[in-house]
């Protein structure tokens, strides 16, 4: 393969255009609640807030779990992202009693929409298009920044009080408690959560993954001891110019994240994968955030029904594909995991269904794969099946 | 009840030899010695090991069960010198294990053994290919296989007297064979079976300190390995399952 997906996915994106609405350096609007942590310069960051030009609640600009249910398309996405300028100034991740980051904790806390005044040093100017992160559009630095007092959700607030809670805990309890990915993640990144004293900043991107990865390894860990299912499941889903088929196999969990990239810039083809045995995966994966998105929606998925499977899950990309982000995975997959299944006797029937929806030949899928190659190749067997 | 003085090298071989498989276990302890058998989350690998009392340099037990975590024990390990003595103290029905060194002391809060998967049933199963090689040699082969491949079939060839390992992977093979000069064949019958070299690497680190291991094979079965520990005063057995490969 001669380019590798970081470079392929920043070619999709730079060629795409920015808002049109004139900026000014001051301004005058809500911040959905939204907050950006840039990893550049760890551990000295640029955060800050993302602010929109409205005086209104518009919380669902920041809440990417809203979108898909409220059938939203690419292009109210991304218009309704890009609406949103983003301030920023250096922060020390560490500091997290500064006035800056306290004043971006009370935001990534607030329960609804904070109405926000800001003056920027320069004009806001360009846009971010990311596969790991939601977009947003222009940024400039932060010279004065306001916002209203508002009411803290009261399950964030527990946890942001709570200093002997550690974060993977307090994770794992709000979305227990049925608070949003993107709330939860977002108090992460502001260094809302923790035991005192560890509280850091979390770039925005790392704080994604890192609460994917806490509650993948407590649903695995149940995982593990549920029942295998006994035939070979299927779950699709379809939307943002994107299929996903989670193909579920009754073996002890395996997973595999197959994305294949059709004509988007042009006639290219292009397969990523990566994938993980019996044991589990050491060191980070090559295809990036979304590996573990995705693992956590499936993981999810089988916690809440009770069952343990390895997991194959194929992902079509097709033409008029914009990078939004991890969540656009995350949510994708969760929804799919969500549609009844369709049920097969065996991997070969699966997959020959599956095709149908597929404009990627499954024969490449196949034959680029690893574990989906070996349950056809040299299937792993369990000792029970031989006393 | 259990009070127990060991050496520090005897105690790491032992606890390596679990921890390459599982993270928690349940410990018997009698009279003899210390047992424990545990199957890997996924079904797929065995391991049983026994350590008689005399790899103790002082031992004193009652018939009990103990919930142990691997990788909380294995933090400790760090503290301890290669010749340290370790004495281990467990009170008649307590929940947590006295481990104390050079003047440090820890307590380490036991995993109730009901938590813990239970103890499966002996392997009756019979694997005629036998032969017993280096686990120096049989380490190095695992290693050179994983540089080309995720999986290793392991055999004998019956009609040449060879012992055979060999990777393929998707541009490249590789192939290791042992005549009589370096491996004993104890039944030097026909037999062939592919493994996850995910498994084998982390039981190979282990088999690879064992002066001699005995491999037993079948067609398309488990692998067994079996080799001594603690100067021959402990046993271990590793099983593992087979990848089949479709026609």
């Amino acid at each position: 393969m001669a380019i590798g997906k970081g470079a392929y996915l920043k070619a999709i994106t730079s060629s795409r255009l920015g808002s049109s609405r004139i900026l000014d350096r001051t301004m005058e609007g809500s911040t959905p609640p939204s907050v950006f942590v840039g990893s550049w310069n760890y551990p000295k960051v640029y955060a800050g807030p993302l602010i929109a030009p409205i005086r209104e609640e518009c919380g669902i600009m920041d809440t990417p779990e809203a979108w898909i249910p409220a059938g939203w398309s690419q292009e109210e996405i991304l218009s309704c992202r890009l609406d949103l300028v983003r301030g920023k100034r250096v922060c020390d991740v560490t500091r997290v009693e500064d006035p800056d980051a306290c004043r971006l904790q009370e935001i990534a806390l607030s329960a609804g929409s904070v109405e926000s005044q800001a003056t920027f040093s320069e004009t806001p100017a360009g846009t971010s298009l990311s596969e790991e992160h939601t977009p947003f559009g222009p940024s400039a630095h932060l010279v004065e920044f306001e916002a209203e007092s508002s009411r803290f959700e009261p399950h964030l607030e527990r946890c942001y009080y709570d200093s002997d809670l550690p974060a993977s805990d307090a994770i794992l309890a709000l979305h227990r408690e049925g608070v949003p990915f993107s709330s939860i993640q977002k108090a992460l990144s502001v260094g809302a959560l923790g035991t005192g004293g560890k509280r850091r900043m979390v770039p925005t991107r790392w704080s994604i993954t890192a609460c994917d990865t806490t509650l993948a390894d407590r649903f695995l860990s149940r995982v593990r001891q549920n029942r295998l299912i006994d035939t070979v499941r299927v779950h699709e889903f379809s939307s943002l110019n994107n299929h996903y088929a989670v193909i579920l196999l009754p073996t002890p969990w395996q997973y595999e994240w197959m994305e294949a990239f059709l004509h988007i810039r042009g006639d290219e083809e292009l397969l990523f994968s990566d994938h993980e045995e019996f044991r589990g995966k050491k060191g980070y994966s090559c295809v990036g955030g979304c590996y573990y998105s995705c693992k956590m929606a499936v993981l999810e998925g089988l916690e809440r029904e009770g069952v343990q499977a390895g997991a194959i899950v194929l992902r079509e990309a097709r033409k008029g594909y914009i990078p939004m982000g991890v969540f656009n995975v995350r949510e994708n997959v969760r929804h799919a995991m969500l549609q009844p299944f369709r049920e097969f006797e065996d991997l070969p029937s699966a997959l020959a269904d599956v095709s149908m929806r597929m404009t990627f030949p499954m024969e490449r899928f196949v034959t680029e794969s690893t574990v989906l190659k070996s349950q056809f190749r040299a299937r792993q067997t369990t000792l029970d099946a031989f006393f | 009840m259990l009070k127990a003085t060991i050496d520090a090298d005897i105690l790491k071989e032992s606890i390596d030899a679990i921890s390459a498989l599982v993270t928690e276990c349940r410990l018997h302890t009698d009279e003899n010695g210390l047992s424990t058998r545990a199957v890997d989350t996924a079904n797929v690998a065995m391991v049983s090991l026994t350590l008689k009392k005399e790899a103790f340099s002082a031992f004193e037990s009652t018939k009990g069960e103990i919930g142990l975590d691997i990788a909380k024990l294995k933090n400790i390990f760090g503290m301890m010198g290669k010749n340290d003595l370790i004495s281990l103290e467990l009170p008649e029905d307590g929940h947590k294990l006295k481990v104390s060194f050079e003047g440090y002391r820890y307590s380490i809060t036991l995993l109730d053994p009901n938590t813990i998967r239970k103890d499966p049933n002996p392997p009756n199963i019979d694997l005629p290919g036998k032969v017993v090689l280096s686990g120096n040699d049989l380490y190095n082969s695992i290693k050179a296989a994983a540089v080309v491949s995720d999986k290793i079939a392991l055999g004998i060839d019956a009609a040449q007297q060879l012992f055979f390992m060999a990777a393929e992977g998707d541009t490249d093979h590789i192939r290791r064979e042992f005549g009589k000069s370096e491996v004993n064949f104890l039944n030097g019958i026909e037999a062939r079976s592919l493994f996850s070299l995910d498994y084998l690497k982390d039981m190979g680190r282990v088999m690879g300190r064992a002066d001699e291991v005995e491999v037993s094979l079948g067609i398309d079965h488990p692998a067994k390995f079996a080799f001594y520990i603690a100067g021959g005063q402990g046993y271990v057995e590793y099983l593992l399952a087979p990848r089949i490969e479709a026609d």
